[in-house]
């Protein structure tokens, strides 16, 4: 159908295929390694101690799960390098006075294509729509008219 | 697959302490101090290797497979590796994505490791690290893509066949002298991409300082600081093989022996790496580390070099 023989695929389907052998080949290798390491690290480890303590603090005495990293502190750096194309929206509430009780941080990165592509296509098609809405009554009767007028409109069409 | 090829893999397991060892003492040479015993990351490893382990209680396994996956990556990556004109064991069309991501999924565990922590110090560089990987990485993809092309029309041959182009191996063998002769320029670009991408990934000053003592300002250094042991062991020496393979990609640039000797080509090029450790440490001690913010200003430089040199080659 397309002209091609079948030593043409072949040869084409090749040049796709041993890459991903080779990828394969390695990515087998490196499970195999990891395995291999994993093993020596437990029998290096076996007959020794191996304690549990608290995470690295440098001296501070009460680290809460409040103060851990989340990820919009782990992606600022980015969502500020691409802040042109991403348009973070971001509302601060600074403390205020000696003993400030409130205070408050929100960032909201939306999705701009979905806002400046996708909503509007689909909104300005579900307006269109709407626009028809008046054809459908709900009511029967109605629809086997609109049957009959379509199968009379395709006689009158087809005479 | 010949046995020669093998030597590159066997000689950075060998040597890759030694790398920064070189680094330090010509740190040393120049602040008047005698510095550190050159052996001494082999016997860092060796005294790790023989101690116990102390873990923090909110990590999980994710924080014990860290260490290891990332050494695991990094040895498969020096597998794809070639060493002068030779190539390497495994190689194969599009190599050079797969090393770029073989190094990306050390980097992935390094951070899950850090992350797994809890320490908002770890999260911090974990951060930082993932920043400014995301702007080495196509600098260090576009180098080579320009490179292979730079050697494709420099040897003049076999113009239509892939693996020529877009496998490590291929690449490196295609350069000499005659292609740094007609494409100097765009090698000197390339060169110049890959030693910022070197001093990052490594990571050495100007992106980050290695003897810092703040965990505020570290950036790799702070990834690791929860492991100990033979973990801490296994980043040791992650590391020195990661420098090996950075130092490796820039000196079979800039040193393209092609000889009829196989071992004098090899020779050339691993002399370039430890050469290339001078440098680095001429550099270190010659300046100080970029403020954080200015990183990502170098980072694209080396970005800009590479798509410049990307850009002269397609429209040569």
């Amino acid at each position: 159908m397309t002209g091609l023989t079948g030593s043409d695929v072949q040869g084409h389907l090749a040049v796709a295929v041993s890459p991903l052998r080779s990828v394969v080949l390695i990515s087998g290798i490196l499970l195999v390694l990891i395995a291999l390491l994993a093993v020596m690290r437990s029998r290096l480890l076996a007959g020794r101690k191996v304690e549990l303590s608290g995470t690295w603090d440098c001296g501070y005495a009460r680290p809460t799960a409040r103060m851990q990293y989340t990820a919009s502190s782990f992606a600022q750096p980015l969502t500020n390098m691409f802040g042109v194309l991403l348009q973070t929206h971001r509302s601060l509430e600074r403390p205020e006075g000696f003993f400030p009780t409130q205070a408050g941080l929100h960032t909201e990165t939306g999705d701009i294509f979905r806002r400046n592509v996708y909503r509007p296509i689909f909104q300005s098609v579900e307006r269109l729509l709407l626009w028809l809405h008046w054809l459908q009554q709900g009511r029967v009767q109605i629809y086997i008219l609109y049957i009959a007028v379509t199968m009379l409109i395709l006689l009158i069409w087809n005479l | 697959m010949n046995t020669t090829s093998w030597l590159n893999p066997l000689a950075a397991l060998v040597l890759s302490p030694l790398l920064p060892g070189i680094i330090n003492r010509t740190k040393a040479f120049f602040a008047g101090r005698r510095g550190q015993p050159l052996l001494q990351g082999y016997y860092d490893i060796a005294k790790l290797l023989h101690k116990g382990a102390v873990y923090s209680r909110t990590t999980s396994w994710i924080f014990r497979a860290g260490p290891v996956v990332g050494l695991a990556a990094v040895l498969m990556a020096l597998v794809l590796l070639p060493l002068g004109g030779s190539a390497a064991p495994l190689n194969f069309t599009g190599d050079i994505i797969l090393l770029a991501y073989l190094l990306g999924l050390m980097r992935f565990f390094t951070v899950i490791a850090a992350l797994d922590t809890g320490s908002a110090f770890e999260g911090m560089g974990a951060s930082r690290e993932v920043q400014f990987s995301v702007l080495t990485e196509p600098a260090l993809l576009l180098s080579l893509a320009a490179m292979g092309k730079a050697g494709q029309i420099g040897s003049g041959s076999r113009i239509e066949h892939l693996d020529n182009f877009l496998s490590l191996s291929g690449i490196y063998s295609n350069l000499s002298a005659s292609v740094w002769m007609r494409n100097g320029t765009i090698l000197l670009l390339v060169a110049g991409a890959l030693l910022i991408v070197l001093l990052a990934e490594s990571p050495r000053i100007p992106v980050d300082d290695p003897n810092t003592h703040l965990e505020l300002t570290m950036i790799h250094e702070v990834m690791v600081l929860d492991h100990g042991g033979p973990d801490f062991a296994m980043i040791l020496y992650g590391a020195a093989l990661k420098l090996w393979v950075f130092s490796a990609l820039l000196a079979g640039v800039l040193i393209p022996v092609r000889s009829a000797y196989w071992w004098l080509d090899a020779g050339a090029v691993i002399g370039g790496i430890f050469l290339l450790a001078v440098v680095i440490g001429v550099i270190e001690s010659s300046m100080a580390r970029l403020r954080l913010l200015r990183v990502p200003q170098l980072l694209t430089g080396a970005g800009v070099l590479s798509i410049l040199a990307f850009a002269l080659i397609l429209w040569r």
